[in-house]
């Protein structure tokens, strides 16, 4: 790289491959509880460039536009998994299933 | 730039991967929890480097306090046979299903897909991270954000921005919560707040610092809201703090909710969504677009919206780990086990 | 560097140490008893120490106050996480929770 590095590309870098596994974790995990927990590892992910971005002209605060969505987007995250979590346990009380898998 | 930070940065994002694989991959349930918690307790570390610790107090209290308790919560359900045990098939062992990763490598298929969907995701790693080394400077809301801070009402910029100039992002999203509160209550609940499972004792020392916690977690959620007018802090980090609150009181015994009647519990449900509602279409009437506060009023107006919105969000929150945990107390515990506190809400 | 930074530097430091001698501790540990005294104590007294670091630095009794309590409900907080595990591990099966690795 010829330009020096700044603190926050670090953080772009880091969103950009916490994306990736939290993808690939949403694919490959088996059960309920994991996809939810990947779920939220990949919108951790989007809020981090977001944020990292935000840094970028810093001249007295950082760019207070999305931080403000992130912290919606934070609540709104939450919501949804304090939701999905409602229906993987609904699931399993009623069928005794926490993967997608057929069973057998 | 200075090295130490660099360094410090560095360690820190390799700290959020390497959290983040172990909860993707840890063999238990329970491990994967706890590194998703401590995950989210890095994340506010990050957001603290990249000066935002408005979005650090969330995630604290949010991301990784009020997700963990219900993650946890959940780890009780999935670590037992189901309830409906008539219908249940498989998976009666605690111990197999918190084997994630058991289910999918019985295809003889499996381990290829693994592999090509490891692949497909280290390749959109390359491509995402070239892309992200690639964005230039520029372009930010900064400048215009500063700009018209003099006319917000408030000093603090990120609280500008979420109750003045994207006041309704705002308002839908108090609208959002209580959207999934009702989801949770119809996937999960059907038991009114003042139902549900008789909590365990709590022994004499948590019961102790609950009872000294709870005033001063009300103090400090107070306090949040006023210093959001200048400082980090606002409705949602003080509206959490109010729900801890409930959710301790709720974890050590004391039946907080049965106390209120279900039209209060309704009324501080809702409160904040209709406050904000009322203010918005009261701005209509001199002429204003909706939710754009007369800049004399803007102050007290968003004090007023903050303060309504965090008891709605405290309450919401509250609602979420109850209704959550209320349906399934112990597998013996019929579904509505208690109809004559089973309120018409 | 003045004689608070100097104080500043010394007190952080020795917090450190503690943190990573009670991080140590439970890594190092055998059962679920020894671990959470290390980490407990370690991290209570290593937390405080960097409080006190901590103090030289601010400039109004309101952040040292703030400073304080932040300590006083790490330690509140912590000695009952410690209580309510060990009561857990203790219920679950006294055995275990005294020799967990014991072969």
């Amino acid at each position: 790289m010829t330009a020096p590095v700044e603190s926050y590309q670090i953080y772009a870098v880091t969103a950009g491959i916490l994306f990736s596994m939290g993808l690939a974790g949403l694919f490959l995990c088996g059960h309920f509880f994991k996809k939810i927990i990947a779920t939220k590892i990949l919108g951790t992910a989007v809020f981090l460039l977001f944020i990292s971005l935000a840094k970028r002209d810093f001249v007295e605060f950082a760019d207070p536009v999305p931080h403000a969505m992130v912290i919606t987007g934070i609540v709104v995250a939450v919501s949804a998994g304090a939701f999905a979590l409602a229906l993987a346990r609904r699931i399993w009380n009623e069928t005794g299933r926490s993967t997608f898998e057929d069973s057998q | 730039m200075n090295p130490l930070e660099h360094a410090l940065d560095t360690l820190l994002c390799l700290l959020l991967l390497v959290l983040a694989w172990k909860a993707l991959r840890a063999e238990h349930l329970y491990q994967s929890a706890i590194f998703f918690i401590a995950f989210g307790l890095g994340m506010a570390l990050a957001w603290v480097r990249l000066a935002a610790p408005d979005v650090a107090l969330a995630e604290a209290a949010i991301g990784a306090g009020l997700l963990g308790v219900l993650l946890l919560d959940s780890l009780r359900v999935f670590s037992r046979p189901p309830n409906g045990s008539g219908k249940a098939r498989q998976n009666t062992d605690p111990g197999d299903a918190e084997t994630a990763t058991a289910t999918t490598s019985r295809h003889p298929g499996a381990r290829a897909t693994r592999l090509l969907a490891t692949a497909a995701a280290a390749g959109l790693a390359a491509v995402l991270v070239t892309a992200i080394v690639r964005i230039g400077d520029g372009g930010g809301l900064t400048e215009e954000a500063a700009g018209q801070l003099e006319g917000s009402g408030v000093e603090h910029p990120v609280t500008a921005v979420l109750l003045n100039f994207r006041g309704y992002d705002t308002w839908l999203e108090v609208g959002v919560l209580f959207l999934a509160m009702l989801g949770i209550y119809c996937a999960g609940g059907w038991v009114g707040l003042t139902g549900g499972r008789e909590p365990d004792s709590p022994g004499p020392l948590l019961s102790w610092l609950i009872r000294g916690l709870t005033p001063l977690l009300i103090l400090t959620a107070a306090y949040l809201l006023w210093l959001g007018k200048e400082a980090p802090g606002g409705a949602f980090q003080a509206g959490v703090l109010i729900g801890a609150a409930g959710i301790l009181l709720r974890l050590a015994g004391y039946p907080l909710t049965a106390h209120l009647s279900p039209g209060m519990v309704k009324l501080g449900l809702t409160l904040g969504f209709g406050t904000f509602l009322v203010f918005g279409i009261a701005a209509l009437i001199p002429g204003g677009a909706f939710l754009e506060y007369p800049e004399y009023w803007a102050g007290e107006i968003i004090l007023l919206v903050e303060t309504a919105a965090a008891i709605s969000i405290g309450f919401t929150v509250f609602a979420f780990f109850a209704y959550l945990s209320s349906r399934d107390g112990s597998p013996s515990e019929e579904h509505n086990s208690k109809p004559s506190t089973t309120n018409s809400d | 560097m003045n004689a608070a930074d100097a104080l500043t530097v010394i007190f952080c430091l020795a917090g450190a140490v503690f943190f990573l001698a009670g991080t140590v501790g439970l890594l190092r540990f055998p059962d679920i008893f020894s671990r959470l005294h290390a980490l407990t104590k370690a991290d209570n007294l290593g937390l405080g120490l960097i409080v006190i670091g901590l103090i030289f630095q601010s400039d109004s009794l309101a952040a040292i106050l703030k400073l304080l309590l932040i300590w006083i409900l790490a330690l509140a907080a912590g000695s009952n996480a410690c209580y309510a595990i060990g009561r857990f591990a203790l219920a679950r099966s006294p055995q275990d929770a005294v020799r967990e690795d014991d072969p």
